[in-house]
């Protein structure tokens, strides 16, 4: 591919193209790479580009360096006026340091052999070392009606690991059935280190395998259209919703083929804080899309189960 | 504090999609609806890029357009893509060398996107025999979560904080490490409460899939805990979790989590005005 017609930038945080990195290592014979990169900001963002980066430099010191007059700099010595919205970013990132406060919400499932554990890992990284702060924890467990099913808390320090197991608590681990309910967990710093690895996660075991993902805020009344796949038999598709209003909210699932075909509704109305999964029903093999709108803040998590529960995947939508 | 770039884009960062394992295959269908909202005007031809990259080279590339005509799409076809799996269940065993997918969106007419981050969505991976599995993809670039960690600690890392490995249970665990760039990039691996990390050379425009059951020495039945990915260079990685006997039979695959260099203190005026400015979504008719 002709490098001109590619449409990829060279380095998307700073938007630079290949060809302007290019005439600037031209126009800055004296640059080595680290140069270069530090005069441009190619490569000190994310640093993601840096060995596309290394590879333009290393190609343009090798071609024959071109007369390059023109610098693509931007940085003219104009007066600047600071917007509003850069006023207040300043006043706000200058104003006092106060305890964060971290609010996330996920589903509890548990039946034979099935559990949800909830995890807030506080590591060390290796490259990093012990940067992050030490963290309370505070849980709401909530069963599917939205009453209180227990209250946990604990303290999570640089290398320490909070397990929980939520499941337990909601029951529906005789017979058949599946239990559902979900919980609010509520991270506050306790110094002034740094985020780390403390975002939640659950995890939902089940006898073949196990699935970890991390929770998640409450901020729409409708979930993002969702695919899944029909395709194998004997997989089961499910909703998991919570109701994040302090009151009861209706909600509607509505699941439809991809390729055309009639939509089904299931509507559902969840108390104040309760929670529903909801099994959805495919019409046949193929891809299928699902959506969850609700007259209320939810939140809405997507599972994929065997038949049997005997592994189940989840992810937020 | 870094910002990206305000005002219209002409393209999207390139999105990238982990390989379908044996058996699977991979089902892209973009997201109209949204990436419709994101389009500057109601006039535009978006080119749709895809690009599947392995073994140091571009292996196949599919270009399709979508256009906007007074806001609607002319022809919704280009946004669905299927790949079967390339490769076969040896080389997945192996994990040495595996390809990956590129999707670009960028914009031919018209002034292109509001913002450089195209839409999200997800991937669904299916199967006859093997349970389906989906997947968020990961930005090849500016991830702002990472751009935050390289400003507070000028170095990279990310992991998954809960991994397992059970043998009894046939339950298995890998990374796969993309590397779409053009030059090698050497990664470690550690393992919480395991000595010794693990370097891994993920080769230019390729992946590699390194399964942690063999970070373990044989005699250790089982290991559950934190796992971390660093090194000089960024690569994207995601999580799987699979069978030990049949590596190829996931469960489920998840992106990274970056050691976040965001302070747990955040400032006493910015929590103010979230708390007041926090807008609540207009109320949904259900009827």
């Amino acid at each position: 591919m002709n490098e001109a017609d590619d449409p990829e930038l060279l380095c998307y945080c700073v938007g630079w193209s290949r060809t302007q990195f290019i005439d600037h290592i031209r126009a800055a014979p004296e640059k080595d790479f680290a140069g270069a990169c530090e005069s441009s900001g190619v490569g000190m963002v994310c640093t993601s580009c840096l060995l596309n980066a290394e590879v333009v430099y290393s190609q343009a010191r090798q071609a024959a360096p071109a007369a390059a007059e023109r610098s693509s700099e931007n940085k003219g010595g104009k007066l600047h006026w600071p917007s509003r919205g850069e006023i207040a970013g300043w006043l706000v990132r200058h104003s006092p340091l106060v305890p964060g406060h971290f609010e996330s919400v996920c589903p509890v499932i548990s039946g034979p052999s099935l559990t949800t554990e909830l995890v807030v890992s506080n590591a060390i990284a290796p490259p990093v070392g012990a940067r992050s702060a030490a963290f309370a924890v505070e849980v709401e467990l909530n069963d599917s009606e939205g009453k209180v099913a227990a209250r946990l808390s604990g303290r999570v320090a640089p290398g320490e690991t909070w397990r929980a197991d939520l499941g337990t608590e909601i029951g529906g681990t005789s017979g058949d059935d599946v239990g559902c309910g979900s919980a609010r967990i509520v991270l506050r710093a306790l110094d002034r280190g740094y985020k780390g690895t403390v975002r939640p996660h659950f995890a939902m075991r089940a006898r073949r395998g196990s699935a970890v993902v991390h929770t998640a805020n409450a901020s729409r009344n409708a979930s993002t259209p969702h695919l899944f796949s029909t395709r194998r038999k004997d997989e089961r598709h499910f909703v998991h919703i919570r109701n994040c209003e302090a009151r009861e909210i209706l909600c509607r699932v509505s699941t439809a083929p991809l390729d055309g075909g009639k939509a089904v509704e299931v509507r559902r109305t969840l108390p104040a804080l309760g929670s529903a999964l909801v099994e959805l029903e495919p019409q046949g093999a193929g891809l299928h899309s699902t959506q969850v709108v609700c007259d209320g803040l939810q939140r809405t998590y997507f599972l994929a189960a065997d038949a049997d529960f005997g592994r189940v995947s989840v992810d937020h939508v | 504090m870094f910002e990206h770039r305000q005002g219209p884009q002409r393209g999207c960062i390139p999105v990238v999609t982990a390989p379908p394992p044996p058996g699977y295959t991979l089902r892209q269908r973009l997201p109209l609806d949204a990436i419709r909202a994101a389009c500057v005007d109601v006039d535009e031809i978006i080119l749709i890029d895809r690009r599947l990259y392995g073994g140091g080279k571009l292996i196949e590339r599919w270009e399709q357009r979508l256009e906007l005509r007074a806001g609607e799409w002319l022809d919704a076809a280009p946004a669905a893509f299927d790949l079967e799996s390339p490769v076969d269940e040896a080389q997945w065993g192996e994990g040495k060398s595996l390809p990956f997918l590129e999707t670009l969106l960028v914009a031919e007419r018209g002034r292109g996107f509001r913002s450089i981050f195209a839409p999200s969505f997800y991937t669904v991976f299916d199967s006859d025999r093997l349970k389906s599995f989906f997947n968020d993809n990961a930005l090849k670039y500016a991830n702002t979560v990472v751009i935050r960690q390289i400003e507070a600690f000028k170095a990279w890392v990310e992991g998954y904080p809960v991994c397992e490995i059970d043998r009894a249970r046939d339950l298995g665990q890998s990374v796969i490490l993309i590397n779409p760039h053009e030059r090698p990039a050497v990664v470690s691996i550690s393992l919480e409460g395991l000595e010794k990390p693990r370097k891994v050379k993920v080769d230019a425009m390729s992946s590699c899939r390194v399964d942690f059951a063999q970070m373990l020495g044989a005699d250790r039945q089982a290991w559950r805990g934190q796992a971390f990915v660093w090194g000089p260079n960024r690569v994207n990685m995601f999580f799987v979790y699979h069978g030990l006997a049949e590596p190829n039979s996931i469960v489920t695959m998840e992106h990274s989590e970056v050691y976040r260099g965001e302070h747990g203190y955040v400032p006493w005026l910015g929590e103010l005005l979230r708390k007041s400015a926090r807008k609540r979504p207009a109320p949904a008719s259900i009827e």
